[in-house]
């Protein structure tokens, strides 16, 4: 997260904020776990978030405390609630109001992505242009011997023969592009999700990664999995909360299972790991470089068997590409940012920024007061929420994508 | 060609400055194969380069493929990096999937090894390709060496840093087989200290993946190498201390500075690169800081009449650094002037002199410096020039404890809480701690862990400690013994020593002159709140010596034992100091006083401390001259203390009364520099008698009456030197051990 060039949401925080944090000399391995922090200087901050808490607002955390101290989390959701290892660890479902997103049909996906004849092996901007000047408009115009196997159900076809301006690749010096192009089909066809995420992002880079989204249509919204975790900090620490979304017809569900001690961590990887395992698909906002690697990292702290080859969708490289880079729409890519200036939605009242979380957590289990999580839980909820939103948006801007 | 004790003596600055010499004679090599013949890709590859393996070279693949961790301990030159190299590159070659890892002291050496591996994997169609993984590895680069290189080198530094990373690197360490600790020697102290449990964190973590690393260790010529390389790895350790490697004659030329106490070291120094230069002997001359270096070979380039002379120092960078090694080889350049912070891995081929303005601190540091010369087997000469200092006054002296046995031990403190328990937090934070691995952490653990647990930093889980915090511990925990509050001494906003804050007070206020290497610092002005410290070089002859307040206290006694008349006692010390003014001197004489407005400092460490059984023998023997005895002892011992752990003269300190309630009357104590202590003074206990004998030695030689700058004198002084009585403090010391140094 601190390797980010500023364009992420675990650090969130408005520009031109007007309190600054000055360099601090605390000593080591001191931080303040007693009271109610200085809603100014808090050089534990500056140590977890470093620079970028130093461009963040200050929060103040009192109106946070004045709601929600002495509050329970059971007056606020519907919780099940289990004791592990001594510790309270909760199970909360939201009914979300998320509409099901409308997403290009798996065949127009698939035509989308047979289209960008980049993912084929010494296919480069330019040998893509000279080809497209010859009129090959797809893979599939390389790869004159593939045909889909009887049994699939991929709409990968041969666009109708007139079309097909190559009539002989041989002669067109095409053929050396066959066996690549066949290859990139067959994955295609397999809906072998990681490995077309794979080519995408690793053979186009920035704008394979806009690409990536139209996955969710391919595999179907339903086996899909919406992820996003609450930790104590950036570097390999505990895991106490995890948020997960997924649509059961067309209801959304978020599914979030919260330990309230560091004893609970285990449950909640667990069910992390239980609801991966059971989705074709994992979509996160910057989960390549935390949620998914944290979780991995905190498994083999809890000697646990991390997540398989699961195919992940990171939106937030394409949302950086099409909305930052190649069109300022976004001052930048912070999920909250997404939510506000793209997606037209509102942040939940009193919203906690990310950097804020790790602090509140401790606050609520120095002082016993859970309640203080009611706002971590709903912006985790809203994190997920979104991310069906943006789903959506950026599949739409994939099917039109230069 | 006129010898070059004849060319010195000739120069118009001689002046009678050569105190001893001695010549040792060549050896011839003696070369050796291995009980079971190489790996044929290895022969080829030694066949190629023209190289024969010597017997120690031998011996460190015997032992290791015997099974055994190894320490390295030949002499400089003595191709320890070929010996492991081969030990490691046939491990790698066996098992295509095992991995290596080594580990330098500094990155331009973990560079310039990288180089040399990647030849060697070349040559032999090894496939480990090998890959820097440090700081300066560029993130792409680190990714692309965690999937497919075999071999990484980093340093103890990037170590800390990346094991709590690692799931990322778990194909690498789940393969470990070896892990190379090169220069081990380096790692004492503090630093040495971290350093040991960096090592048991890296094996916890090996362990967990299935994988169990054996260990190939070097190390410089220290005392104890096979004890030292014990300690930092946690088990027993195969000494190869042989040698074989053959060298060509050597001549050493003592060279007293103060013969002519009107030119300054540097001058000196300059003046003798230049006259080398002059004659064509290819000279390396070896200055203690850059500065330093610089003004040598401004000065010598001035002296040397178009002789070129090129300066070698940190901050170069690699292809500047290629450029003068490759102009003294084809000798374009007559000499070069370089810091002794490079005095490891440079490739500069064969050279005639080396020229060492002053003690490096180091009889190992000596080695490796005067060791550049006559590589290629030629005769050489090694001109060590000492200065004022008592150390350096004890060679010109005792010239034969020069070339005796190794008494310099490499000393670590596993004991040192605060070091524990920052280790411990980066452990429990890459796996959670068990109260079982008390084995591999040492006993404090428990203690360690408890405290972590008060702060909220750790919780008990499951019978295990497992980290809560939030903050990247490894950036909680610095590794070297710098603190949070260390000041950096800056000169024109270059880094040229960091210091704790308690030291820095005393010896970098405004206005302190500082001695870095051969070169002198005015400290302009000390920021405490920005923890900098000012300076500027200067070339003038003046020094200065804090006013201070000082206090103490003891703690309980953790053990003790009778010495002679005295009883030597190991324990808890607190040292509260006030720095309240500096005296300023031209030499010897005092030329002003000036006050300051300082801060107290307290440090809380580990101390030994000496005090009489009755305490009325000491005062009847000595009567009025006790205090000035037990003052010129206390000096003597810290500075003989400093030699043997191989320390900084501000890493040990000394305080000593004749009336303090806890020490029957009288008492003489020396404590470590260090918050929490580094292990000397648990050292200096253990070797009370060899200290004693040491100190002895050191001082009862000087021709002077009560104490000068040469024998018991120390810059540092807060008494001003006074009272100073050297025959006393030779009395003291006889009476402890029993047979008197005469």
């Amino acid at each position: 997260m601190m390797t980010g060039k500023g364009a992420n949401d675990k650090v969130s925080g408005g520009e031109g904020s007007s309190v600054r944090v000055a360099q601090t000399t605390a000593p080591p391995l001191k931080r303040p776990t007693a009271g109610v922090p200085s809603p100014a200087v808090d050089p534990w901050l500056v140590r977890s978030f470093g620079s970028d808490y130093l461009q963040a607002d200050v929060f103040d955390p009192r109106p946070v405390i004045d709601r929600f101290g002495a509050s329970l989390l059971a007056n606020h959701f519907d919780l099940e609630e289990e004791t592990v290892d001594g510790e309270r660890v909760v199970t909360i479902q939201h009914e979300s109001q998320a509409v099901l997103p409308t997403l290009p049909r798996p065949r127009i996906a698939e035509q989308v992505i047979a289209s960008r004849l980049e993912l084929v092996r010494g296919i480069g901007p330019v040998t893509d242009k000279r080809l497209k000047a010859q009129g090959v408009g797809s893979i599939v115009d390389l790869a004159p011997s593939w045909r889909r196997t009887q049994s699939s159900k991929a709409h990968v076809t041969r666009r109708p023969r007139e079309s097909v301006i190559v009539a002989d690749p041989r002669r067109a010096g095409l053929v050396r592009f066959a066996d690549d192009a066949a290859e990139v089909l067959s994955v295609i066809e397999e809906r072998d999700f990681g490995r077309i995420i794979g080519l995408l992002t690793g053979r186009m880079a920035g704008r394979g990664h806009v690409l990536s989204a139209l996955v969710v249509a391919l595999a179907g919204i339903e086996n899909v999995v919406f992820f996003d975790l609450e930790t104590l900090g950036l570097a390999n620490s505990v895991i106490f909360l995890a948020g997960i979304g997924r649509f059961h017809g067309k209801h959304f569900t978020v599914t979030q299972r919260m330990a309230l001690g560091a004893a609970g961590e285990r449950a909640v990887l667990e069910s992390s790991l239980e609801a991966l395992a059971g989705a074709d698909v994992v979509v996160t906002y910057n989960g390549r470089i935390a949620d998914m690697h944290w979780l991995v990292g905190r498994c083999f702290y809890n000697d646990l068997i991390p997540p398989g080859d699961v195919a992940h969708v990171d939106l937030v490289y394409g949302t950086r590409r099409r909305f930052v880079k190649d069109e300022a729409v976004l001052s930048d890519a912070k999920l909250t940012t997404v939510q506000i200036q793209l997606l037209g939605e509102e942040r939940p009242d009193l919203d906690v920024p990310s950097w804020y979380i790790p602090r509140l957590f401790t606050i609520a289990s120095t002082h016993g007061m859970e309640g203080l999580m009611v706002p971590v839980i709903e912006h985790n909820c809203s994190d997920i929420e979104a991310l069906v939103s943006l789903v959506e948006v950026l599949c739409g801007e994939a099917v039109n994508y230069p | 060609m006129t010898s070059v004790t004849q060319l010195l003596e000739d120069q118009y600055f001689y002046r009678n400055n050569i105190v001893h010499r001695r010549r040792e004679s060549a050896a011839t090599p003696l070369f050796r194969q291995p009980k079971r013949p190489l790996d044929v890709r290895f022969v080829r590859y030694l066949d190629e380069k023209r190289l024969e393996l010597y017997a120690s070279q031998a011996d460190t693949i015997d032992a290791f493929r015997a099974g055994h961790d190894v320490v390295i301990a030949t002499s400089t030159g003595s191709g320890k990096t070929l010996g492991f190299n081969l030990c490691v590159g046939e491990l790698l070659a066996v098992d295509r999937q095992a991995t290596a890892l080594y580990v330098y002291p500094t990155k331009a050496l973990t560079h310039d090894q990288a180089e040399r591996l990647a030849e060697l994997d070349e040559a032999t169609g090894l496939g480990a390709h090998p890959a820097t993984y440090d700081g300066d590895t560029p993130a792409a680069r680190k990714a692309r060496a965690r999937e497919e290189s075999r071999i990484l080198l980093t340093n103890f530094w990037g170590l800390h840093e990346y094991l709590p990373q690692v799931s990322s690197l778990q194909r690498y360490l789940s393969k470990l087989a070896v892990v190379v600790i090169d220069e081990c020697h380096l790692q004492r102290g503090i630093m040495g200290t971290h350093v040991a449990f960096v090592v048991r964190r890296l094996q916890r973590l090996c362990n967990r993946l299935g994988a169990s690393p054996r260990y190939l260790l070097a190390s410089g010529t220290i005392a104890n190498p096979g004890e030292h390389a014990a300690a930092l790895i946690g088990r027993e350790v195969y000494v190869i201390d042989g040698n074989g490697s053959g060298r060509g004659a050597r001549t050493w030329l003592l060279w007293d500075t103060m013969a002519d106490p009107d030119r300054s070291l540097t001058t000196q120094a300059a003046a003798v690169t230049a006259a080398l230069a002059k004659a064509g002997y290819g000279t390396i001359t070896f200055c203690g800081s850059r500065a330093g270096a610089e003004f040598v070979a401004h000065r010598a380039s001035e002296l040397s009449a178009g002789a070129p002379i090129g300066v070698y120092r940190a901050g170069l960078l690699p292809r500047e650094r290629r450029e003068v090694e490759s102009k003294l080889r084809s000798g374009d350049l007559s000499a070069v002037v370089s810091t002794n912070a490079l005095e490891v891995g440079i490739d500069i081929g064969s050279l005639d002199v080396a020229v060492v303005a002053g003690y490096p601190g180091t009889l190992s540091g000596l080695r490796q410096e005067v060791g550049r010369a006559g590589r290629a087997g030629q005769d050489s000469t090694a001109l060590l020039m000492c200065d004022r200092d008592p150390l350096d006054q004890y060679w010109v002296r005792c010239p034969d404890a020069l070339f005796g046995a190794p008494v310099e031990r490499a000393v670590i403190s596993l004991g040192n809480k605060e070091v524990l328990r920052g280790q411990a937090l980066c452990a429990a934070a890459e796996l959670p701690v068990k109260a079982e691995e008390s084995g591999r952490f040492g006993v404090g653990l428990t203690a360690a862990v408890e405290a972590l647990v008060e702060e909220g930093q750790l919780r008990q889980v499951r019978g295990a400690w497992v980290y809560v915090g939030s903050d990247r511990p490894a950036s909680l925990v610095r590794i070297d013994s710098r603190r949070d509050d260390s000041i950096e001494v800056r000169v024109a906003d270059e880094l040229v020593e960091i210091m704790e804050r308690h030291r820095a007070l005393r010896e970098a206020h405004s206005g302190a002159i500082l001695f870095h290497g051969g070169s002198r610092l005015r400290v302009i002005s000390l920021d405490l709140a920005r923890a900098i410290a000012t300076a500027e070089a200067i070339e003038a002859r003046e020094h200065t010596r804090p006013i201070e307040v000082r206090s103490f206290a003891l703690g309980t006694v953790e053990v003790e034992r009778p010495l002679g008349n005295w009883r030597i006692s190991l324990g808890p010390v607190q040292v509260w100091t006030q720095v309240i003014g500096y005296k300023i001197f031209v030499g010897d004489e005092l030329v002003g006083m000036e006050g300051l407005d300082l801060p107290q400092s307290e440090l809380s460490t580990r101390g030994l401390w000496l005090s009489p059984i009755d305490p009325e023998t000491p005062a009847k023997t000595l009567e009025q001259r006790l205090l000035g005895s037990l003052h010129a002892a206390e000096h003597g011992l810290v500075h003989a203390l400093s030699f043997l752990a191989m320390c900084d003269r501000g890493d040990a300190g000394g305080l000593s009364t004749v009336a303090h309630r806890f020490g029957n009357g009288c008492l003489v104590l020396l404590y470590d520099g260090h918050e929490g202590g580094s292990g000397i003074v648990e050292m200096a206990f253990d070797r009370f008698e060899e200290l004693t004998a040491l100190t002895l030695e050191m001082i009862s030689g000087c021709d002077c009456e009560l104490g000068c700058p040469r024998c018991v004198f120390d810059r540092l002084c807060g008494d001003d030197n006074q009272p100073m009585d050297r025959p006393g403090a030779v009395e003291v010391l006889s009476s402890l051990i029993p047979i008197p140094v005469t």
